[in-house]
C-alpha cells in the first residue's frame, strides 16, 4: 500500500510539473538601436519588462545593438546564423536595402487580421512613405522624428525682431539671420543662423533645402533606384547652403557640424539652428533664454524629410513566434507607449491618438515647442528611400562638403556626384 | 627635470583630450554647453545620470571576468606555444610559425562574422567564454614570447637539463622568469585591447547579463539623432576607463620597465 501511495504522489507530482510545461513559455529576441544620448535604453527595458509583466507567456529579451549602422549588421550576422531576431527597429531609411536582403515579411495580412486594433490610419502618412514599397506596409513607425527650426526669442526682442514670428521663406530667413548676426572688433560673437552639414546624419537638411527649393532627392517614381542631384531643386539648394557662409556671410564659413550644433545654440553663438527634433530635450535642459520652434523656412514649399527607425519582423519564423512577435510590435506601438516613448525620447509619436492623450496634452501644454514637427507633418516627404543608401549618402556628402567648403561650382560638382551615384546605383 | 621637458611637449597633444574629458564631466551640462568649461565646486550630477543610464556593477564584473579570465589562459597558451616555437623541433615548426604570423596581418574585423557563425554552432552564442575563445591563441602573443625565449642563450637550458631538470621545470624555473618583461608588455596590451574592444563584444553577446562595459557605454552615448552630451558621454567614459587608468597609475614603473625591455614599441 505504502509503495502505491508513494507512486500515485510521484505521478501527481510528474502531472504537477508537466502541466505548466505543456504551455511552455515563449522568449523573444528583440533588437534595438539607440539614436539620442541618454537612458534610452534603460527606458526600452522598462517597457519591455512592462509586457514581459502582463504577458507571461511570451517573455521578450531586449537587446541592445548599437547605433544603427551596428545594430543592422549585427541584425544580418544574426540571421546568417540562423537565429534571426523576433522583432527589431532598423532604420526606416533602409527599407529598400532591407527588402533587397529578403529578410523582413510584409505586415499586410497581419494588419488585416487586426484591422480593428491596428488602424494605421492613425499614423501619420508621413511617417508611412518610408515604411511602405512597392504597395505593401513592411514596418511599423516607432522612433521617428524630423527636423525643425528652434530660434532665441531672446535674441530676436534684442534686435528688434518678433520673437513669435519666425521667418518663414529663405528670404526672410536670411534677411533675419543677417540681423540676428553680430560682430565685435571684426570677430563675429553671434552667428545668425546654423544648418548643420557634416557629421550625422548629414544629407538630411541638405535633403530638407531641397524640399523646400520644390523637388525631392530621389525619383518618387522609381524611388528605389534613382536619385536626383543634378536637378534645379537640388542646385538651388546646395547654391543657399554655400551661399549662407560665402556671400550673405550669416553662417560660420564652412562645413557645419551636426553634433555640436545644439551646444552653439544653447551657448548663444548662434541664433537660429536646423535641428532634429530629438534634439529638444538638450536644449530644453541647457538655453538659458527663451527658445521657440518653428517650420523649415520654404523657398518654393514648406517641407522636411523624416528620419528615425520602425519595427520589422523577420522572415523564417514559426507562425506561432511571429504571431507573438506581432502582438509585442503592436503593444510597443500602442497609443499609450508611443505616448510615452514620445515625453521620454524627445522622438515624433507616430500616432495622432498618442497626441490626443493626457500624459501627452499635459506635455504639449508645458513644452508647446513639441508641436511644431507634428503640424509640419502635413508637408513632410520620405527620406531618400534609394538603395545602397550608406554609398549614396557617402558620395552626396562628399558632394555638399565640396560645396561648403570650396568655390568650385555647384553644377559639376552636383553632376559628378549624380554620375557617382547612378554608377553605385547601376 | 630639465631633460624632462621634451617628454611633456610630446606629451601635449594626448592631454588635451584627457582633460577635456576630466573638465566636461565634472562640469554640469548647462554650463559647459554654455561654454563655461569650468566650474568650482566640481559637480557629481552627470556621473549619477551615466551609472543610472547604464547596469555598470554587471558589465564591470563581466569585463573583469572577461579580461583577466582570457590573459590568465592567453599566458600559459602563449608561454607553450612561444617556447615550442623557439626551442623545440618538429617537422613543419617553420609552417606553424608563418600561421602564426599570418594570423597578426589579418584585421580582427574580417574574422567577426565567421567567428561568431563558429560559437553559435558549438553553443558558445552569447557568453563570456565564447566571447574569449577567439583571443585563446593570440598570434601577437605568441610571437612576442617567442622572440623573448630566442634571445635566452641555449645554454641555460642545457646547464639546467645537466643538472636533471626536464623541460617543463626548465621552462619554468629557468626560461620563464627571464621572459617576465615579455609576459608583462603583453598583458598590458591584451587587458587595454580587451577592456575597450567594442564591435566583436556588440556581435557575440546579446543578452544584458553578458555585456561587457564598452557595449554599455555605448548604450547610451549614441547621439547621431540628438546632439552631443558631452557632460553626460565623458562621465561615462571616466566611468569605464577609472580601473585601468588607476591600474596604470599604480603599476606605471612596471608597465614601462616592461615595454623598454622586451623592446617593444607601444
Amino acid at each position: 500500500m505504502k509503495l502505491r501511495a508513494l507512486l500515485a504522489t510521484l505521478i501527481l507530482a510528474l502531472v504537477g510539473g508537466i502541466a505548466p510545461m505543456a504551455q511552455a513559455q515563449m522568449k523573444l529576441q528583440f533588437y534595438y538601436p539607440v539614436g539620442v544620448a541618454g537612458p534610452l535604453a534603460k527606458i526600452i527595458d522598462t517597457y519591455v519588462q512592462e509586457w514581459n509583466k502582463s504577458h507571461p507567456q511570451v517573455q521578450v529579451e531586449p537587446v541592445f545593438a548599437g547605433g544603427y549602422t551596428e545594430a543592422y549588421a549585427k541584425t544580418l550576422a544574426a540571421i546568417q546564423a540562423g537565429t534571426p531576431p523576433d522583432v527589431a527597429i532598423m532604420l526606416s531609411q533602409n527599407l529598400n536595402d532591407i527588402i533587397g536582403q529578403n529578410i523582413v515579411i510584409p505586415l499586410d495580412d497581419l494588419i488585416k487580421a487586426d484591422a480593428a486594433q491596428m488602424k494605421m490610419d492613425d499614423f501619420f502618412p508621413a511617417f508611412m512613405l518610408n515604411s511602405t514599397s512597392g504597395g505593401k506596409v513592411w514596418s511599423i513607425p516607432f522612433q521617428r522624428s524630423t527636423p525643425v527650426m528652434y530660434y532665441n526669442k531672446d535674441a530676436f526682442k534684442e534686435v528688434g525682431l518678433d520673437p513669435n514670428k519666425p521667418p518663414q521663406t529663405w528670404a526672410e530667413m536670411v534677411a533675419a539671420a543677417k540681423k540676428l548676426t553680430k560682430q565685435e572688433g571684426g570677430r563675429t560673437t553671434r552667428w545668425g543662423l546654423a544648418i548643420p552639414s557634416s557629421g550625422g546624419v548629414d544629407t538630411w537638411l541638405y535633403e530638407a533645402l531641397t524640399i523646400a527649393a520644390g523637388g525631392l532627392l530621389y525619383d518618387a517614381n522609381n524611388s528605389c533606384c534613382k536619385v536626383l542631384l543634378a536637378s534645379k531643386p537640388a542646385e538651388t539648394a546646395a547654391q543657399f547652403l554655400r551661399d549662407l557662409g560665402e556671400k550673405e556671410k550669416v553662417s560660420p564659413p564652412g562645413a557645419i557640424n551636426w553634433g555640436t550644433t545644439p551646444n552653439d545654440f544653447v551657448a548663444g553663438n548662434v541664433a537660429m539652428i536646423y535641428y532634429t527634433t530629438g534634439g529638444l530635450g538638450f536644449i530644453r535642459n541647457n538655453a538659458k533664454f527663451e527658445f521657440g520652434t518653428a517650420f523649415l523656412a520654404k523657398d518654393q514649399r514648406f517641407g522636411a524629410p523624416t528620419g528615425g527607425g520602425n519595427f520589422y519582423l523577420f522572415k523564417g519564423t514559426p507562425p506561432d513566434r511571429q504571431k507573438a512577435a506581432w502582438e509585442f510590435t503592436k503593444w510597443m506601438t500602442s497609443t499609450d507607449i508611443l505616448a510615452r516613448w514620445s515625453i521620454d525620447s524627445g522622438y515624433v509619436a507616430p500616432r495622432k491618438s498618442s497626441w490626443e492623450t493626457g500624459v501627452m496634452k499635459e506635455y504639449v501644454g508645458k513644452y508647446p515647442q513639441a508641436i511644431t514637427a507634428r503640424d509640419q507633418l502635413q508637408y513632410a516627404h520620405a527620406e531618400l528611400p534609394v538603395k545602397n543608401i550608406i554609398e549614396v549618402k557617402r558620395a552626396i556628402v562628399t558632394a555638399i562638403q565640396t560645396i561648403v567648403t570650396t568655390t568650385q561650382p555647384i553644377g559639376p560638382t552636383l553632376a559628378e556626384a549624380q554620375k557617382r551615384v547612378d554608377d553605385i546605383l547601376k | 627635470m630639465r631633460r624632462d621637458w621634451p617628454a611633456l611637449a610630446l606629451c601635449l597633444p594626448f592631454l588635451g583630450p584627457i582633460a577635456f574629458l576630466f573638465l566636461a564631466s565634472f562640469t554640469p551640462s548647462r554650463e559647459f554647453a554654455q561654454g563655461r568649461y569650468w566650474s568650482f565646486p566640481p559637480t557629481l550630477e552627470n556621473f549619477s545620470q551615466a551609472w543610472q543610464s547604464a547596469t555598470f556593477v554587471l558589465y564591470y564584473r563581466n569585463t573583469v571576468l572577461y579580461t583577466v579570465g582570457l590573459l590568465a589562459v592567453q599566458l600559459v597558451t602563449v608561454t607553450l606555444a612561444g617556447y615550442a616555437l623557439a626551442r623545440l623541433r618538429f617537422p613543419g615548426r617553420q609552417a606553424v610559425f608563418y600561421a602564426v604570423l599570418l594570423q597578426l596581418f589579418l584585421p580582427p574585423v574580417v574574422l567577426i562574422l565567421p567567428n561568431f557563425l563558429t560559437l553559435r554552432a558549438i553553443g558558445l552564442g552569447d557568453t563570456l567564454t565564447g566571447l574569449a575563445m577567439p583571443y585563446i591563441a593570440s598570434a601577437y602573443g605568441i610571437f612576442l614570447v617567442r622572440q623573448g625565449f630566442r634571445s635566452i642563450p641555449p645554454e641555460y637550458d642545457e646547464a639546467a637539463m645537466l643538472d636533471g631538470a626536464g623541460r617543463v621545470r626548465v621552462l619554468w624555473h629557468v626560461l620563464v622568469p627571464m621572459i617576465r618583461p615579455h609576459l608583462a608588455a603583453f598583458s598590458v596590451v591584451s587587458l587595454i585591447y580587451h577592456w575597450n574592444e567594442f564591435l566583436w563584444p556588440l556581435v557575440a553577446t546579446s543578452s544584458n547579463r553578458n555585456r561587457v562595459l564598452a557595449v554599455g557605454l555605448q548604450s547610451f552615448t549614441r547621439a547621431s539623432e540628438s546632439g552631443a552630451e558631452w557632460g553626460l558621454i565623458c562621465a561615462g567614459t571616466l566611468i569605464v576607463i577609472a580601473p585601468l587608468m588607476l591600474l596604470f597609475v599604480l603599476f606605471q614603473r612596471v608597465f614601462i620597465q616592461s615595454f623598454t625591455q622586451s623592446g617593444l614599441k607601444g
